[in-house]
């Protein structure tokens, strides 16, 4: 009937994204490659969990071991960098001052290798040609602004739920997004650049 | 409380009425017709607190309204564009105050300015624009529709950027400030939503002031 026996020792056995460098391989990015594949060539409203736990030789049960929905197979790679947010900030001197440590961190975390710029441009072109795919991005940025807004109420000694806080995630975060957006609709070019101009111009024009 | 937080979002009208039709035809019998478009947005979030926002269809609306179908289309494009009042006016009102702001006020200035004013309400109009906020910040359903209000606001702030920097509105900083503006305005709408006392303006001020002083190494 099904294979929880070995789907359960299988997902116990994944390895954990490292905290530093880039994350390893793991079972939820390769499923992401082989969505990203799928949604690509078929449209995302055609291809089935079925297909998607087929094609990477799993069970739609194991499937949902690693991701509550089909959209949520596309942000693995998101998920991954939210942890690695989080740690970095973590790791943070905090002699730093507070805005110029969460604009480091940002693009440290987004310092995407050549090979891997060019699948996350068409994960996120992907992502902004389907509705559903981007409504739930939404949903995952909100884990991004929540980890920018605990290092932020820490700092200040306020709470993430606080005005300033929140107004350092939401902004920042807009800012980032700005960055991203501005690097994909040109065809080519690196995208570390454009998050620290975007960060910079945010910063340059609160200080003017 | 869920919140369907889009990349950023604002507000919209209130005081303007400019677009609404004068003549309203003469209701069905016995039922109070609607003759402000504020009027039929309170009809109509009635309903979508009832019924909940993607059961209740225009006819719903014109019905409890007291009015027909074509006559809320006078009032509303459709249901999508109820929670947003006289947005595109309101936001055509910001785009001629930032304009006729004085040159040498700062950049930053400028914008908190444009945006306190531009979320400034009279008070008979504050329980109306709550009820506005809840429905767009909270109804899965209007983002699809509600992404293209905001970069129509980001986009006044955007051309304003441009304009003082002399750079294109899509060219990075200007494109930049506009997605920061409107986080910020996201943010403050947040605390507003969750506070009933608390007021709107001087969240919007605050909100801009504390991110200025965070950027100068220290809250405010």
């Amino acid at each position: 009937m099904d294979d929880a026996g070995n789907t359960a020792a299988t997902a116990r056995d994944l390895p954990r994204p490292a905290s530093p460098g880039r994350p390893p391989s793991t079972t939820r990015h390769q499923l992401q490659d082989i969505a990203v594949e799928m949604f690509s060539e078929q449209g995302y409203d055609e291809v089935t969990i079925e297909a998607l736990a087929a094609a990477a030789g799993i069970s739609r049960r194991t499937f949902f071991r690693y991701f509550s929905s089909k959209a949520d197979a596309l942000m693995a790679g998101f998920d991954a960098d939210v942890e690695r947010l989080r740690a970095v900030l973590a790791d943070t001197d905090p002699g730093l001052p507070l805005m110029d440590a969460i604009r480091n961190a940002v693009v440290e975390v987004n310092d995407y290798h050549a090979d891997d710029l060019a699948r996350l441009r068409q994960r996120l072109l992907l992502q902004h040609s389907n509705p559903a795919l981007l409504a739930n991005g939404i949903l995952h940025y909100e884990e991004w602004q929540a980890v920018v807004a605990e290092f932020a109420a820490r700092r200040l000694g306020q709470q993430p739920r606080d005005l300033l806080p929140q107004v350092i995630a939401r902004s920042v975060f807009g800012a980032a997004y700005a960055g991203f957006m501005s690097w994909l609709a040109d065809e080519t070019g690196d995208l570390s650049p454009r998050l620290d101009g975007a960060l910079g111009a945010m910063a340059e024009a609160f200080q003017a | 409380m869920l919140l369907v937080k889009i990349s950023v979002a604002l507000s919209a009208e209130a005081r303007v009425v400019r677009a609404v039709p004068t003549a309203v035809p003469v209701a069905r019998a016995g039922r109070r017709r609607v003759t402000s478009r504020a009027d039929l947005e309170h009809v109509a979030f009635d309903l979508f607190d009832r019924q909940g926002f993607e059961r209740t269809t225009v006819d719903d609306i014109a019905r409890a309204a007291g009015i027909g179908r074509r006559t809320f289309f006078r009032y509303f494009p459709s249901k999508n564009d109820v929670p947003w009042g006289s947005f595109d006016a309101e936001l055509e009102r910001m785009r001629l105050h930032l304009k006729a702001l004085s040159p040498r006020m700062p950049l930053m200035e400028a914008i908190r300015v444009a945006i306190v004013d531009f979320n400034t309400f009279a008070p008979e109009q504050i329980l109306l624009h709550r009820r506005r906020m809840r429905l767009i910040l909270g109804t899965p359903a209007l983002q699809a529709h509600s992404t293209l209000r905001y970069a129509a606001w980001r986009q006044v702030i955007a051309e304003f950027v441009a304009e003082r920097t002399a750079q294109r509105p899509d060219a990075l900083a200007p494109r930049t400030l506009g997605y920061v503006a409107l986080g910020v305005a996201i943010a403050a709408y947040e605390q507003w939503l969750e506070a009933d006392d608390a007021d709107l303006s001087d969240l919007m001020d605050g909100a801009m002031r504390e991110l200025a002083a965070a950027f100068d190494g220290g809250p405010a």
